[in-house]
C-alpha cells in the first residue's frame, strides 16, 4: 500500500509539474530568423495573381470591413484579400499562429513603439512599411512616431483614439455651466458649480485600474514630461520625480469629486453611473460613448468631450491622442498586394467607405460621419491642439502594468506621491534588468 | 491477513511476468497485446504530457520571448533574477502561501463537519448535499462574476437593511488587507462540496461493526468520532488534502475573474503573476523559470504533507 501510494504520488507529481511548466504555447522550430524584408518586398508583376491574409480586432467594423474588402477585390482582381477579424483574443491567436509558423501576412499590435516590436523585429518576422503609400501618406508627426533613427518603420497606424474628458452637456446647463474648462483652475470651478448643484462632478471606475492608469497617468505622461525624458531615462538620467508631480493635482481633484468607493466601481458601472446622469464626467474615449449609447440611446446628443486640463496654461493642455489600430506586415507576407490594400482603404476608392462606414478618427484626414463626441475631439485636433502619444509606446511592454497597480495602490492610500513616483523608477530600472 | 502481502506481491509478480524479456509463446504473444494496448496511449502521453513538460522546463533556463525563434540558453539566470531582481515573485508566492494556509485549513474542516452533517440520516439530506456541490460544476469565471455582485452589490445592500449584518458592509474587493481572505470565502464556496462528498465517500466506507463495538464499549459521539471515524477516514482525508494543497497554489482562474490581481498587486498570487510575465510581458522564458520554481515548492509541500498523513495512517 505504501508503494502503491508513493507511486501514485510520483505520478500525481509528475502530472501536476506538467501543469505547471507547460502552461507555455507550443514552440517554436528551431529555424533561422525568416528571410529580410529585401527578399519579401520583391514585387511582382500586377497582372501575376497576389494574395494576403490580414487579421484585425476591432469587431465593430466588421461589415464595411467586409464591404471595403469586396469593393478593393473588384478594382483588384487579382490580388485575394484574406480579412478576418478576431475580436479581443487576436494575441492569443497571432502566438499560436506564430508557432505554427503560420504567422498572417497582416496583424495587428498595441504597443507601436520600439518596445511593442522590438521581439519581432530582432526575429525578422515584420517588414519596413516606410515605402507604403498609406505610410506616406501619414502627417510627419505620426510617421515620426514610428520610425527608427535606421529610418525604417515597422507599423502603420489606420485609426487613432483619444483621452480626453467625457461630459454631460444637460447636466452642465442644469449647473449653470456655459463653458467647458480649459484649464485646471476652471475645472475646479466647474466640480464646485456641479456639487453645488447636487451632482456629482466624476465618475471613476478604479477596479479596472485601466480607467485611470491609461486615461489620467498615461495621458498626463505626454502632458507633463518632455519628449525627451523617455531617452534620458533609458540613460538613467532621468527619474518619474522630474515631472510625475504635475499629474497627481488633476487625479487628486477628480478622485476628490467623484463617485464613492471608486475601487469596488468597475469600468462598466461607470458608464453606468453617465448613463443614468449620475454624474457629470468621465476620463474615457470615444469608445465609451459607444457603450453608453447601448444604455441610454435617448442621450445621443447630450455628451461632448474637451481635453484633460492638467494645468493652468490652456495651451498645454491639448487633446491626447493615441493609435487605436495599428498593423505590421509580416516578413514573409507580399509587400505589393499589402500596400494595394491599405492605399485603397485611405487614399483610394474605399475612402468612402472608410469615412461613412468605420467612422473612426483617422490621421488621413477622412471625412467622418462622427457623433458629438468624435465631432469635439476631431475639433481640437483640427485646430492643432493635440498631442500623439511619444511616451507610453516607447516604454518597456510590461510596463501598463505598473501605472494599473500603483494608480490602485494610491487611491487605496497604500502609497503616498513619492512613493508611487519612486516605485515606478525602481519598476523601470527592474524591466532594463529583466531584458538584460 | 499477515500473508496477504507476500501473496499479494506473488499475484503482481505473476499478472506481468509477460513483460518479462525471456517467455514462452504465450508470453510473448500477452507482450504484444499489452505492447498493441498499451502504445497508443503512452505516445499521447508523451508527446502531450512528457514532451511539453520536458520543453517547459527547458524554457526556463532560455530568455525566449515567444517570438524570437533563436533561444539562448542562459543557465540559471532566470532563477538568480528571481531572487534578485523581481520584486513582484516573492510577495505573489507569500500571497499564495496565505491563500494555502487558510483554503487548505478551512476546507478540510469545514468539509467535514458538511460530510458528518450529510451522512446523518435526515429528510432532505440530498439535496443539502447537491446544494453544496453545485458550485463545484460551475466554472470560476462564472462564479467570479457572480461573487463580485455578492460582494458589491448583494452584502452591502443586505447591511444596509439590517442592522445585524452590518458587517457585511466591508470592501470586500478594494481593501488589500482583506481581498486575499474574500478570496479564500469564494474558493471555499466552490471547493467545498467536492471536499464534502470525498469525506462522504470515506465515512460511509467505515465498517458499521467498527462503530457497534465502540458503542457497546461505551463510546460518546464525540469518541467514536475521535478515536474511530476519524482514523479510519484519515486515508480520504489525505488524499483530499494532496489534491487541495496543490489546487491551492495554483490558484487562478478566482482571483483573474473575481480581482485580477488587485487592488494594486495585493492579491496577485503565484500563477496570475506568472501569467502577466509570460502572456503580458512576453517573457516566456522567465515565466518557465518561476513555473518550475513553483512546481518545485507544491512537490515539496506534497511530500511533506504525504509522509506526515502516511505516518498517521500507520501503513
Amino acid at each position: 500500500m505504501k508503494k502503491t501510494s508513493k507511486l501514485i504520488a510520483a505520478i500525481l507529481m509528475v502530472v501536476m509539474l506538467f501543469s505547471m511548466v507547460a502552461c507555455s504555447p507550443a514552440a517554436p522550430a528551431a529555424e533561422e530568423p525568416a528571410a529580410t524584408t529585401e527578399a519579401a518586398v520583391t514585387p511582382e508583376p500586377a497582372a501575376e495573381p497576389m494574395e494576403f491574409d490580414m487579421i484585425y480586432t476591432k469587431d465593430d467594423i466588421a461589415t464595411p470591413m467586409a464591404e471595403m474588402v469586396a469593393a478593393f477585390q473588384a478594382e483588384n482582381p487579382n490580388i485575394t484579400a484574406k480579412v478576418e477579424v478576431l475580436g479581443a483574443n487576436s494575441d492569443q491567436v497571432i502566438q499560436s499562429r506564430d508557432a505554427a509558423g503560420d504567422l498572417p501576412d497582416v496583424f495587428p499590435v498595441y504597443n507601436i513603439g520600439a518596445g511593442g516590436l522590438d521581439s519581432w523585429i530582432k526575429a525578422g518576422k515584420i517588414q519596413d512599411i516606410s515605402s507604403l503609400k498609406a505610410f506616406q501618406a501619414l502627417p510627419q508627426t505620426e510617421k515620426d512616431q514610428v520610425t527608427g533613427a535606421d529610418g525604417k518603420a515597422y507599423s502603420l497606424v489606420l485609426s487613432t483614439t483619444a483621452f480626453p474628458v467625457l461630459y454631460n452637456k444637460d447636466l452642465f446647463a442644469k449647473a449653470g455651466i456655459t463653458a467647458v474648462p480649459r484649464t485646471f483652475d476652471e475645472m475646479k470651478v466647474v466640480c464646485e458649480k456641479l456639487k453645488a448643484a447636487g451632482i456629482t462632478p466624476f465618475g471613476v471606475g478604479a477596479k479596472d485600474g485601466w480607467t485611470v492608469s491609461n486615461q489620467i497617468w498615461r495621458a498626463g505622461l505626454d502632458y507633463a514630461f518632455p519628449k525627451q525624458w523617455n531617452a534620458d531615462r533609458y540613460a538613467g538620467k532621468a527619474s518619474f520625480m522630474d515631472y510625475g508631480k504635475d499629474i497627481f493635482p488633476y487625479l487628486d481633484l477628480v478622485l476628490a469629486n467623484s463617485n464613492t468607493k471608486v475601487l469596488d466601481t468597475d469600468y462598466m458601472t461607470q458608464l453606468a453611473l453617465m448613463a443614468e446622469g449620475k454624474v457629470a464626467m468621465l476620463n474615457q474615449g470615444p469608445w465609451a460613448y459607444t457603450n453608453i449609447m447601448g444604455m441610454s440611446p435617448e442621450m445621443k446628443d447630450t455628451f461632448g468631450a474637451f481635453p484633460i486640463p492638467f494645468g493652468n496654461t490652456a495651451s498645454r493642455n491639448k487633446m491626447y491622442t493615441q493609435q487605436e489600430l495599428a498593423f505590421v506586415v509580416s516578413s514573409k507576407a507580399n509587400l505589393e498586394a499589402v500596400d494595394a490594400f491599405f492605399s485603397f482603404m485611405v487614399t483610394g476608392n474605399g475612402k468612402d467607405i472608410f469615412g461613412k462606414g468605420f467612422n473612426v478618427q483617422n490621421p488621413y484626414g477622412i471625412a467622418i460621419a462622427g457623433n458629438p463626441v468624435l465631432t469635439d475631439i476631431q475639433s481640437y485636433i483640427d485646430k492643432g491642439e493635440y498631442m500623439f502619444d511619444f511616451q507610453d509606446n516607447n516604454r518597456s511592454t510590461d510596463f501598463f502594468m505598473v501605472d494599473w497597480t500603483l494608480m490602485q495602490e494610491y487611491i487605496g492610500g497604500k502609497k503616498t506621491q513619492d512613493q508611487v513616483l519612486v516605485a515606478m523608477d525602481k519598476a523601470w530600472d527592474e524591466a532594463q534588468a529583466k531584458m538584460k | 491477513m499477515l500473508n496477504s502481502v507476500p501473496n499479494k506481491e506473488k499475484e503482481k509478480a505473476l499478472a506481468f511476468s509477460f513483460l518479462k524479456r525471456n517467455g514462452n509463446v504465450k508470453q510473448r504473444e500477452n507482450r504484444l497485446t499489452f505492447l498493441i494496448f498499451v502504445a497508443p496511449i503512452l505516445l499521447l502521453f508523451t508527446l502531450l504530457f512528457i514532451v511539453p513538460l520536458v520543453q517547459g522546463i527547458y524554457y526556463a533556463f532560455t530568455d525566449w520571448d515567444a517570438v524570437n525563434p533563436v533561444l539562448n540558453f542562459v543557465g540559471l539566470k532566470n532563477f538568480v533574477k528571481i531572487f534578485t531582481i523581481d520584486s513582484n515573485f516573492i510577495p505573489a508566492m507569500g500571497r499564495t502561501f496565505y491563500f494555502v494556509i487558510f483554503n487548505v485549513f478551512l476546507s478540510n474542516i469545514i468539509g467535514m463537519l458538511f460530510a458528518i452533517a450529510f451522512t446523518n440520516d435526515f429528510r432532505f439530506n440530498n439535496i443539502f448535499r447537491s446544494m453544496i456541490f453545485i458550485p463545484n460544476v460551475i466554472s470560476m469565471v462564472i462564479g467570479g462574476f457572480i461573487w463580485q455582485f455578492m460582494f458589491l452589490k448583494v452584502m452591502p445592500q443586505a447591511a444596509a437593511n439590517n442592522s445585524l449584518l452590518g458587517f457585511l458592509d466591508q470592501s470586500w474587493l478594494s481593501d488589500s488587507n482583506i481581498v486575499m481572505f474574500s478570496i479564500v470565502i469564494v474558493s471555499l464556496w466552490q471547493g467545498l462540496g467536492f471536499m464534502m462528498t470525498i469525506f462522504i465517500a470515506g465515512l460511509l466506507g467505515i465498517d458499521g461493526s467498527l462503530i457497534e463495538a465502540g458503542t457497546i464499549d461505551g463510546a460518546s459521539g464525540w469518541q467514536s468520532f475521535w478515536k474511530i471515524k476519524l482514523p479510519a477516514v484519515l486515508p480520504t482525508v489525505a488524499v483530499g488534502a494532496f489534491m487541495n494543497i496543490a489546487g491551492s497554489f495554483k490558484i487562478f482562474d478566482t482571483v483573474f475573474s473575481l480581482t485580477n490581481g488587485g487592488p494594486g498587486r495585493s492579491s496577485e498570487v503565484a500563477m496570475l503573476e506568472i501569467y502577466r510575465e509570460a502572456y503580458a510581458y512576453k517573457n516566456f522564458g522567465y515565466a518557465s523559470a518561476k513555473a518550475v520554481l513553483l512546481a518545485l515548492v507544491i512537490i515539496i509541500f506534497t511530500i511533506i504533507q504525504l509522509k506526515l498523513t502516511s505516518d498517521k495512517e500507520g501503513y
